[in-house]
């Protein structure tokens, strides 16, 4: 699906979302509301078609016009206005995820401490899932209280060095991120956004947002894979955000372990405890286990007097265990 | 090769400290030396009209490095102790040389030296540049970026990188376009869009086993201007090779680390004998084949031994006797 702006996408989460944009009341933050005021540009009349909810509060924004819109070399990745409305993106968080399978009962996300999640798509006519290895992945929760998950699939490098971020893990070389964010710190502009904005084909696509210092009103937009996006998002602590028809139709969420599962695991659990620790009963096996062994050395040493001693031993053992059972 | 005494000094003391760097010196470092070159800006206006004429023909380079070089000393930097020296923008030119990149898939290590694997699936033998460099590495086959030196000495410096970096290296080298930006794609465009330009990579120097570059950048308009940042190779290197600057590589680096392409030695021929025979055993050429024959003979025997018909064995023995005498009279 090629898009030549924003509108089609608009149009297409219309059709499917429109309760979702009624219902929306989130509130902006002081500092991203003073950053977007000088943003405002070119997209104004569409915005007002679409929603004329918001017809009123665009008025305060109509003397303002932003010229830094940010193009991506007529490849098709038309990259979004910083004046996109706000309401379009949810605020969300990095999950310390290792890796993610797919089958046909879902999405397993192995987390770093080892426990697997079990979930579910979250809209039941999600596209199919293909069943696929275990691949590295970034995980994002979504904050607006659905408690939705967004697995990415990234190469292996920038998951680790994601993992390595969130943990503050010194790694003794500096990484491509690392430059990137002390390049920027050092040519005078500062990061003050990600966002995840659309899909394309199985691939997401990532912008980030820059500001001059002491300027706001001066910005510039990039293109990125959200597996680079998010690793300068982390390291440069700024909010990531996704777009609200990517979190509709590409989110999972949890869902509790099946009965089965619980007894199986619980079973197989408890057996391989009580292998494990002693109880500090007398066990009856050792000491069957003992006695076949004398009895098979005395027989083997030719002390068929005591392989005779011991074969009686072993039978009135076992007598006395089958009056027991 | 000749290698120049004086600013050589610091540096090589700078890896016996042994530390390795963390970001907060390597901070701090950057904003002394920011601060330095804007006081050496307002105090000195020749040196940098020198340093901006870096960047012309070698032979102007070289006709004025007489004049260069009383200038250059003393604004060498130090490492302050912390066992990473960073060399400075003003250094002088004729530390390090030129290098372009070659096509290299993985690099090898074998018993008497190293194996670097083309792109076109070729082979280079290679043995070290300086025989007194003993350096231990596994024989497993790794990524790695190799330059090419071009001062006429034609030695190559192998870089042992991850697999990404190599691959999006190869992929720039042929201009192969990936449909989505990658990280150094990106670099390239944040840097044109703030204002700066990437002037300059440099590989300078090596500290346990791994190497440092240093990635210059130079604001447009004001070229004076100048911001240097610490980064692996292999990311300095893709950046380079995108924003068609050019990458120089330490001598004393290039002389102790490099290596030097051999001739195919005579055991090489060995390989081409077995390769002979192998062809050979995997083409019919349309004989009769001995060994067949007999392997048919010494099989019908035992057959028949098997099933007890002990006169049709009876008859390949005598005939298997009849053969391999035969064969003996042939040899």
């Amino acid at each position: 699906m090629a898009m030549e702006g924003p509108i089609l996408c608009r149009a297409v989460m219309q059709a499917k979302l429109p309760v979702t944009m009624i219902s929306n009341s989130l509130t902006k933050s002081g500092q991203l509301g003073t950053a977007f005021l000088g943003c405002v540009c070119k997209y104004r009349n569409i915005t007002r078609l679409i929603s004329p909810i918001y017809q009123p509060a665009q008025k305060n924004f109509a003397t303002v016009c932003g010229s830094f819109s940010s193009s991506s070399d007529g490849n098709g990745y038309m990259a979004g206005n910083f004046s996109e409305s706000d309401e379009d993106y949810v605020n969300s968080t990095v999950l310390e995820a290792v890796e993610v399978r797919s089958g046909a009962e879902g999405y397993v996300i192995k987390m770093r401490d080892g426990k697997n999640l079990r979930c579910v798509h979250n809209n039941s006519q999600g596209r199919n899932i293909p069943e696929s290895a275990p691949q590295p992945a970034i995980v994002l929760r979504i904050e607006d209280g659905s408690e939705t998950l967004l697995p990415i699939i990234v190469l292996e490098m920038p998951s680790v060095l994601l993992m390595a971020a969130i943990r503050n893990v010194h790694i003794a070389r500096p990484t491509i991120y690392q430059v990137v964010k002390e390049m920027i710190d050092k040519m005078g502009y500062e990061v003050k956004l990600v966002r995840i904005n659309k899909r394309i084909q199985e691939a997401y696509c990532a912008e980030l947002f820059l500001t001059k210092v002491g300027d706001h009103t001066e910005s510039i937009t990039f293109d990125l894979r959200p597996s680079d996006a998010i690793n300068i998002a982390v390291r440069c602590k700024v909010p990531i955000q996704v777009h609200r028809s990517l979190a509709y139709s590409d989110g999972i969420r949890s869902v509790e372990p099946a009965r089965m599962a619980i007894a199986a695991g619980m079973s197989d659990g408890l057996l391989f405890t009580e292998l494990d620790r002693p109880d500090g009963q007398p066990c009856v096996e050792a000491q069957e286990f003992g006695l076949i062994r004398n009895m098979l050395i005395a027989a083997v040493e030719e002390r068929y007097k005591d392989a005779a001693t011991w074969r009686d031993k072993l039978m009135l053992l076992r007598s006395k265990r089958k009056n027991w059972a | 090769m000749e290698i120049i005494n004086g600013p050589v000094l610091p540096r090589y003391a700078a890896p016996a400290t042994g530390a390795l760097t963390s970001d907060a010196k390597i901070s701090g470092q950057l904003l002394r030396r920011v601060h330095l070159r804007r006081r050496a800006c307002g105090l000195q206006g020749d040196h940098y009209r020198a340093a901006r004429r870096f960047f012309g023909f070698p032979s102007e380079r070289h006709a004025r490095s007489g004049w260069v070089w009383p200038v250059c000393c003393s604004y060498g930097s130090s490492s302050d102790g912390d066992g990473a020296a960073a060399a400075d923008y003003d250094a002088s030119g004729e530390e390090f040389v030129n290098s372009s990149v070659m096509e290299a898939v993985e690099l090898r290590s074998v018993s008497d030296g190293f194996v670097i694997k083309m792109r076109d699936g070729k082979n280079l033998r290679c043995v070290q540049n300086n025989p007194r460099v003993l350096r231990l590495r596994d024989s497993a086959p790794h990524h790695a970026i190799v330059l090419k030196m071009e001062d006429g000495s034609d030695l190559l410096l192998p870089i042992i990188v991850m697999e990404t970096p190599s691959i999006m290296l190869l992929a720039a080298l042929r201009n192969i376009r990936i449909p989505r930006p990658t990280i150094y794609n990106v670099v390239k465009e944040m840097t044109e869009r703030m204002g700066y330009a990437v002037r300059l990579v440099r590989i300078t120097e090596m500290v346990h086993d791994a190497y440092y570059s240093r990635l210059y950048l130079a604001k447009i308009g004001n070229e004076e201007e100048t911001i240097s940042l610490d980064l692996k190779p292999s990311d300095a290197i893709n950046i380079a090779f995108r924003c068609k600057v050019p990458i120089q590589v330490n001598r004393r680096i290039a002389y102790n680390n490099g290596l030097k392409v051999v001739q195919p030695t005579p055991s090489e021929s060995y390989v081409s004998s077995d390769q002979f025979q192998y062809t050979r055993l995997d083409r019919p050429d349309d004989q009769p084949c001995f060994e067949a024959q007999e392997f048919d003979l010494v099989r019908n025997m035992l057959v028949a031994a098997v099933e007890e018909r002990y006169k049709d064995a009876a008859q390949y023995r005598d005939q298997l006797f009849m053969f391999r005498a035969k064969k003996k009279n042939m040899i």
